[in-house]
């Protein structure tokens, strides 16, 4: 056990935050501001990503991996987050870009990997439907065989960034008399202008449309354009979500979160000093530093020490993490104060920073929901403490 | 960074469990880690000791703490750490002798009614014949009963913090000095100095013993999960049950992280207190958690004598307690929170 980076860790972790603080500035400043990142943001970092080499290093080396320690794949992403870089969007890069080189065809392989490591392809995930949420096996959407094509009948729903996507990857079902939910599932990878794609966007309690529903009418998909095997979708998605569940704390953007929130409060005056210095700020500050650094020292023991990895680990980080973002922007939320009611273009000073307060918090509540409810990954951990 | 033990280590914890499964005893368990060398893990091996790191020390608490038990080491280690910067003939001789396990030293810092303190004390020394006589009182002096040998501090005239060994003390769990004579100790730097980087190291004891003692709590409240039953069911069919276990579970965890990174830091630098004083907001809050949910868990037995699960919250709460406690270390981090962006913890 020791604490401090190896010599060529650091000498790696010194390199990364040289070139991200080349990065340019006009891409970082979307993610600086707060809010939505338009996708030609994403597209034009990914590919400045990708040009040095930096776009999918966890990726197989043959599709553009690094074949980097779990250590430096961290202190990579740590590096971006810190600088504001764009981060690379996890539905392509961590999530159909794995898949398809672990599962895919050659075919689909030459003809989605390096599209997607670059962003020329945007994806979005068609996994949850209306009577499927954390029950992702009960889903009903249906592809049904004709000669070399699928046609797909159903709805998706929380569809993130649907609108704004390039093409789909969903789970259908393929035989409905499968004896177990799970067993009828396959994976369908289609174009979101195919003839019958209808996407309406939802408007959520913070303004914004992040997620949408995606309707599916006679949406024929060529055989060619599935993932390994028919009926052997679960399979896949299981491995596609435990690639998701390994990023599930954020440990760099919740620091970056914190650091903000105490800049936010250093800016904010009470009549005899600063919100900084109160002592009841300072002292929830200091709790949530804590915390998050021992959700980084989590991190770090999993991918550092194979024996003392505490399992099921995803389902732990998922509960830390998500909880202390909720915590964080919680903070952020009493900071702005008075402020946090405030219209953005109301005008009248009140900085930007505090008018995102409120939907900002209003967006986080999807933390504790999203890629498995807290309660789903406590009952995760209660079956592999307690046998249930 | 790395947080994979070596087989040392391992084997220094196997060594540990099987010395306290041996003696459930605490003063013939205290005896028998003094045979194995084991009271004196971290000083250097001019004075008797192992000359090992923070990491083996709380992983030695840790053990300690799993098996139920909480002998003397933190006070020892504290003791030692300031007798340790001596090179009076009295400071050395005591060293040896504590670490065989022979004779044990516990500091007296703490006085009634005031918190921990390493820049003041009430306590006056006096100048007499060429020796000292002191005046005050110190308490609470945990294992006080016990002890051989207090350590303790005093002001002298002047103002000055002096260091005192007090032999043969006759201490209960606190000290009423009346023109006890006490034999000064010569620090090289100031008392308190000396005293804030012993006290960071006891602190690794106490986090040690609080995550053992957490690790069990939690391991005992599984079992009793499998084996109780109600309703024709064990508990652990039951969601509201089982949750509340996984998150002592998660709490369990991160302090584990938590608490063996703060000992790789202050085994690189003995002068990091701020990582020590993180540990401990997040291992303190956690374990009086996980040890409390394990009581509500098993129900009225908990709270039994003769069950083992009500010893360990108490004793997660006595070490929440020492060395300054969990408010201390809150107060030094509030002081530097707008000092630092971040806390970054890979360098």
């Amino acid at each position: 056990m020791h604490a401090a980076l190896a010599p060529h860790d650091r000498a790696f972790q010194a390199e990364l935050r040289d070139f991200f603080a080349a990065f340019p500035e006009e891409l970082r400043a979307p993610v600086r501001a707060g809010g939505h990142v338009p996708l030609d943001v994403h597209r034009a970092a990914q590919r400045l990503l990708d040009d040095a080499g930096l776009a999918v290093p966890a990726w197989p080396e043959e599709w553009g991996g690094r074949g980097w320690t779990p250590l430096q794949l961290f202190l990579w992403e740590s590096e971006l987050q810190r600088a504001y870089v764009p981060p690379p969007l996890s539905r392509n890069v961590r999530m159909i870009g794995p898949t398809i080189a672990e599962f895919g065809s050659a075919e689909l392989k030459r003809r989605f990997l390096r599209a997607t490591a670059r962003l020329d392809i945007a994806w979005c995930q068609g996994f949850s439907e209306p009577d499927a949420g954390s029950d992702l096996a009960s889903l009903r959407t249906a592809a049904v065989r004709d000669g070399d094509t699928w046609v797909v009948n159903g709805q998706k729903t929380w569809t993130t960034m649907a609108q704004h996507s390039d093409w789909m990857f969903a789970l259908v079902r393929t035989d409905p008399t499968a004896a177990r939910p799970q067993a009828g599932i396959s994976m369908l990878l289609f174009a979101m202008d195919s003839p019958g794609v209808t996407v309406r966007p939802i408007r959520l309690v913070d303004g914004g449309e992040e997620v949408c529903e995606v309707f599916l009418e006679d949406v024929r998909v060529p055989h060619d354009q599935m993932v390994g095997e028919v009926d052997d979708g679960w399979h896949y998605a299981r491995f596609l979500l435990g690639n998701e569940r390994i990023g599930v704390a954020p440990v760099g953007v919740i620091k970056r979160r914190l650091a903000e929130a105490k800049a936010y409060a250093a800016s904010v005056g009470t009549g005899r000093g600063r919100l900084v210095d109160e002592p009841e700020i300072r002292d929830r500050i200091v709790g949530l530093e804590s915390e998050v650094m021992a959700l980084e020292l989590t991190v770090l023991r999993v991918l550092t020490s194979v024996e003392s990895r505490p399992r099921p680990v995803a389902s732990i980080l998922k509960l830390r993490a998500s909880e202390l973002q909720q915590e964080i922007e919680a903070l952020v939320l009493d900071v702005a104060g008075g402020m946090a009611g405030a219209e953005p273009d109301e005008g009248g000073g009140v900085p930007g920073w505090a008018t995102r307060a409120l939907p900002s918090y209003l967006n986080y509540r999807k933390a504790t929901i999203y890629g498995g409810s807290s309660e789903i990954q406590r009952e995760i951990i209660a079956r592999s403490l307690l046998g249930r | 960074m790395d947080f994979s033990l070596t087989t040392e280590q391992e084997a220094l914890v196997r060594t540990v469990g099987e010395i306290a499964h041996r003696h459930p005893d605490r003063a013939a368990l205290w005896r028998a880690l003094g045979r194995s060398g084991l009271v004196g893990l971290t000083w250097g091996e001019a004075a008797g000791g192992d000359g090992a790191t923070a990491v083996e020390l709380v992983l030695v608490a840790e053990a300690l703490g799993r098996a139920g038990v909480v002998p003397p080491l933190a006070e020892t280690v504290l003791a030692a750490g300031l007798l340790e910067r001596s090179e009076d003939p009295l400071a050395r001789e005591t060293l040896a002798a504590m670490a065989a396990g022979e004779c044990l030293v516990v500091p007296a810092i703490e006085e009634p009614s005031v918190v921990w303190s390493t820049a003041r004390t009430g306590v006056l020394a006096v100048g007499h014949g060429g020796g000292w006589l002191l005046y005050g009182a110190k308490a609470p002096v945990r294992f006080g009963a016990e002890a051989d040998r207090v350590v303790t501090v005093a002001r002298d005239e002047t103002g000055r913090l002096r260091l005192f060994v007090l032999v043969a003390p006759t201490a209960g769990d606190g000290l009423v000095l009346d023109g006890a004579p006490a034999w000064p100790v010569q620090l090289p730097v100031g008392v308190g100095t000396a005293l804030d980087a012993a006290a960071d190291l006891a602190r690794i004891v106490v986090l040690g013993h609080q995550l053992g003692l957490m690790s069990s709590a939690l391991d005992e409240t599984v079992r009793y999960l499998g084996v109780r039953e109600q309703y024709g069911a064990p508990l652990r069919s039951f969601q509201a049950l089982a949750h509340r276990t996984a998150d002592m579970f998660v709490l369990t965890e991160t302090v584990r992280s938590t608490v063996y990174y703060s000992a790789m830091a202050v085994a690189a630098d003995p002068g990091c207190s701020t990582v020590v004083a993180r540990a401990r907001v997040v291992a303190d809050a956690a374990a009086r958690q996980v040890a409390q949910d394990a009581v509500q868990l098993h129900g009225g037995i908990g709270l039994t004598a003769e069950h083992a699960i009500g010893g360990y919250l108490s004793e997660i709460l006595r070490l929440s307690a020492s060395f300054g406690g969990v408010r201390g270390s809150r107060q030094l981090l509030g002081r530097l929170v707008a000092d630092s962006p971040t806390v970054d913890v890979l360098r």
